[in-house]
């Protein structure tokens, strides 16, 4: 037996896709052209290879005895890698002697009026990948146990409802940091488009959440740290210290009433007031008290009024260690801030609100009961507006190139709330688009306008003056017909963006999360992994990931609970190979991978005084590999020889021929 | 802002008028696609543009009553058929018509028609009894003034007295 590797035998494939790539690239001339690269044994081109026939046309070849590796020249192999590693394991061969060179997305797309370059590109992405898998060795996926509990961070109506599907089969631990659940759904008055009331809709989940005997609910608690271990997470959450016994406290609020310190109540925008000792709304889950260490003056008179003793000032914050198969990533959204857009006055005219201020305004348990006033003089306005698009689709520094999705349903949801109290009352709706995407949104929509008699003015407001009597002048342009308008309003509303929140890093940061270019979490893939994060096991949901409205929050929640529960169903997951490897007789003990790495996954042996790598948490990013000083550090599938040998593959041809 | 520079200044007190009628109502949910203008016979050769006409009531800008597009419409009904929106256009552009006359704006030449009616009883009289049309009539056998109010002046009267209860006079002087 001869010693000496087998010459590797290539077969390579050139998809048309379609038009996609036989419309720019001659597929005759490419496929020519393949079968003279060194190593390859055969080359055709088909339709469509993605297809069940372009698949049985590779295993039949893989069967045939003929070729032993493959490349397909097709799309990213984002889209299909899979599928043909797919064939290659049906047909007993190791599934990472194939390749994908990306003629679409990196010839044909890029190149549809140079048909020319687009073939000197699919030619050099086809010879690469052919010299990739004539180096390419085989691997072997791992397999690790997973534990069977799931965690949630952030118990808005995303993660509760997360939670509950998952619950059912699994333990569950939801971690809000608030000191209740129920999220930004909670402060609404009304849900658009059925106007059914929020606090009705969401309450009865939020009890659901808090009595369920499967959920492990932390509020007022927060992520410390995230071990990635791939199927066992290992998490340590702070829960913070309420000072108050949550086994003993009856939520009776006798704390409350006896406490001197009043301080905006976050809840309500800041536009009410609450305690130091407080819960932020009666409905609360856990219905228990909380004192605001920040803004307690520790007078301690809560203490004495507090019948059943559950006070306790000494009352550390607790460190809780919890160990989870899955996660789903559930932390919602900001609210945009206007006052850096100084044209609209927010803060600066006191009759200028936000979304969200209106919203508490118009809500029967907000500081008003559900009437509708001025905070220049505590009068009803008698003219009201809505400024549309603030904070987004604007590409303006600080402000958002996207379209915030919900703002002109809520809007015009306010609008008729408004009208519905206040009859006689007018409003104007100032737009750019209306933009109502949903089940019932367009009938609503329609009905504001003719029942309601909603003004729409297709125009935005260029600028905001005040009068003394703190009633305001906008102007704008009616671009509908083309001419400018000027009108007096009692009370401007700003319908701000949603935003990514503003410590989104730290979170990333824990859970080894993308950012998608707005800000926001980047999903695996944007229409077919739209909960998966690029780690496995963690998953995305919710306005974390994208500005969207309930409906779709809650259609992601049991999307992302089912993918978990899929990912910890079996009990085991299988790790990508492509982790890294430290030679420990090369290593020098350098330790600058060690900080590097984005993962947390290097480690230093102290008896070998060389670095580790835990196989289970490398994501195989390679930044070790690269800034190792020794060359110690080798990546699965990445080698030196892997890479260098598609580099030399872009020599010229005659060079390429001879050197192999 | 010099005073003189044009400003609208939004009111519904033309689309409340319109939301009397159920149908004429609908106008409020029109979303400015366009499509009545697209297919408006008159106004690929006039300054109509129903589109505009449409919004104009909506804002309430006076322009709509005062201006002459509304009366260049020919009412063929081509917008009402395509409306999305199933906005009767021609109809509310009736109604205007009738509420710009009540504001007492109506072009010249149909101020011509209405002094031609309250002079002879006819939008189109007969011109007297040596025109064409009178000895047209007399060719084919009939008399040679018909027996409307040409051939009875007093019941000219009973037309003012008519036009007197609507105040006509006051909003379009016709004597």
């Amino acid at each position: 037996m001869s010693l000496e590797r087998p010459k590797p035998r290539v077969a390579v494939y050139i998809c048309h896709c379609g038009k996609n790539i036989a419309d720019v690239i001659d597929m005759d001339e490419i496929t020519e052209y393949a079968k003279h690269i060194p190593n390859v044994a055969l080359a055709k081109n088909y339709k469509f290879m993605c297809s069940n026939a372009g698949q049985d046309l590779i295993a039949e070849d893989l069967k045939s005895g003929k070729v032993d590796r493959v490349v397909v020249a097709a799309c990213s192999p984002l889209m299909h890698e899979e599928t043909y590693r797919r064939v290659l394991r049906e047909n007993n061969f190791n599934e990472f002697f194939f390749e994908q060179a990306n003629i679409r997305e990196h010839a044909s797309w890029v190149n549809l009026r140079d048909h020319k370059g687009a073939m000197e590109i699919a030619k050099d992405h086809v010879k690469m990948a052919v010299a990739k898998v004539s180096n390419d060795r085989p691997l072997i996926r791992q397999k690790v146990e997973v534990t069977q509990e799931a965690l949630i961070v952030g118990a808005g109506i995303t993660g509760m409802f997360a939670t509950l599907d998952l619950a059912n089969k699994y333990k569950v631990h939801l971690v809000e940091r608030t000191p209740t659940i129920g999220g930004h759904m909670a402060q609404l008055d009304k849900t658009f488009p059925t106007m059914d009331c929020s606090a009705c809709i969401t309450t009865p989940k939020m009890v659901e959440v808090g009595r369920h005997p499967n959920i492990n609910l932390l509020t007022y608690s927060e992520i410390e740290n995230v071990d990635l271990n791939v199927g066992n997470f290992e998490v340590q959450v702070r829960k913070k210290s309420r000072r108050i016994n949550h086994l003993i406290c009856t939520g009776c609020g006798a704390c409350g009433e006896v406490c001197p310190i009043t301080v905006p109540n976050e809840f309500d925008y800041n536009m009410g007031y609450r305690r130091a000792a407080y819960v932020p709304f009666p409905q609360a889950i856990p219905a228990q008290y909380t004192i605001d260490i920040k803004n307690c003056i520790e007078c301690k008179l809560c203490v004495d009024a507090c019948e059943v003793n559950a006070i306790d000032f000494n009352q550390e914050d607790e460190i809780i260690d919890l160990k989870v198969g899955s996660i789903i990533i559930a932390t919602g959204n900001d609210i945009f801030d206007p006052s850096k857009l100084y044209r609209y006055g927010y803060q600066k005219y006191k009759n200028v609100l936000i979304a969200i201020e209106m919203e508490r305004l118009l809500s029967s348990t907000g500081p008003t009961l559900g009437k509708v006033i001025k905070p220049s003089d505590h009068k009803t306005p008698k003219r009201i507006g809505f400024l549309q698009c603030v904070g987004s689709r604007d590409f303006h520094e600080g402000t958002h190139k996207y379209c915030s999705r919900v703002c002109c349903m809520y809007a015009i949801k306010q609008a008729r709330q408004f009208k519905e109290k206040y009859p006689d009352s007018e409003v104007f709706i100032f737009y750019i688009d209306m933009r109502t995407f949903g089940k019932g949104y367009e009938e609503f929509y329609e009905i504001a306008a003719r029942e309601y008699g909603i003004n729409f003015i297709r125009g935005r407001i260029g600028e905001v003056f005040e009068n003394n009597d703190g009633s305001l002048i906008i102007r704008g342009s009616d671009t509908l017909l083309a001419e400018k308008y000027e009108i007096e309003v009692d009370m401007l509303i700003l319908s701000t963006a949603i935003e990514a929140r503003k410590d989104a890093d730290e979170v990333s940061r824990f859970f080894g999360v993308q950012f998608s270019e707005d800000g926001f979490f980047m999903e695996a893939h944007p229409k077919l992994k739209p909960v998966d994060s690029l780690s496995p096991g963690i998953f995305i949901a919710g306005t974390c990931q994208a500005p969207r409205d309930i409906p779709d929050a809650v259609a992601q929640a049991k999307a992302a609970a089912s993918s978990a529960d899929n990912f910890m169903f079996s009990g085991e997951v299988e790790i990508e190979p492509y982790y890294s490897m430290v030679q420990p007789e090369i290593c020098s003990g350098c330790r600058s991978c060690i900080p590097l790495c984005p993962y947390d996954a290097i480690s230093f042996d102290e008896t070998t005084n060389t670095a580790d790598i835990n196989a289970i948490k490398c994501k195989g990013c390679g930044v070790c590999v690269a800034s190792c000083p020794s060359n110690a550090i080798i990546q699965n599938h990445f080698t030196r020889n892997q890479i260098l040998s598609e580099v030399r593959a872009l020599k010229p041809w005659e060079n390429y021929i001879k050197e192999n | 802002m010099p005073q003189d520079q044009k400003l609208l200044k939004y009111s519904s007190e033309y689309s409340d008028e319109l939301s009397l009628d159920d149908e004429l109502k609908k106008i409020r949910s029109c979303i400015q696609c366009g499509m009545c203008s697209a297919v408006c016979p008159s106004g690929s050769f006039t300054a109509l543009v129903t589109r505009k006409i449409m919004r104009k009531a909506l804002a309430g800008d006076h322009s709509v009553l005062s201006g002459p597009e509304i009366w260049y419409c020919s009412t063929c009904f081509n917008c009402y058929e395509r409306c999305p929106r199933t906005i009767p256009v021609t109809n509310v552009i009736l109604r205007l018509r009738n509420m710009a006359v009540r504001e007492g704006y109506l072009p010249d030449n149909l101020k011509s028609v209405i002094k031609n009616l309250a002079n002879t009883g006819h939008a189109v009289p007969l011109g007297g009894p040596d025109s064409k049309w009178a000895k047209l009539r007399e060719l084919h056998k009939l008399k040679k003034v018909p027996p409307t109010v040409h051939s009875f002046p007093e019941a000219l009267d009973e037309l003012f007295t008519l036009l007197d209860k609507i105040k006509f006079n006051a909003r379009i002087p016709y004597r």
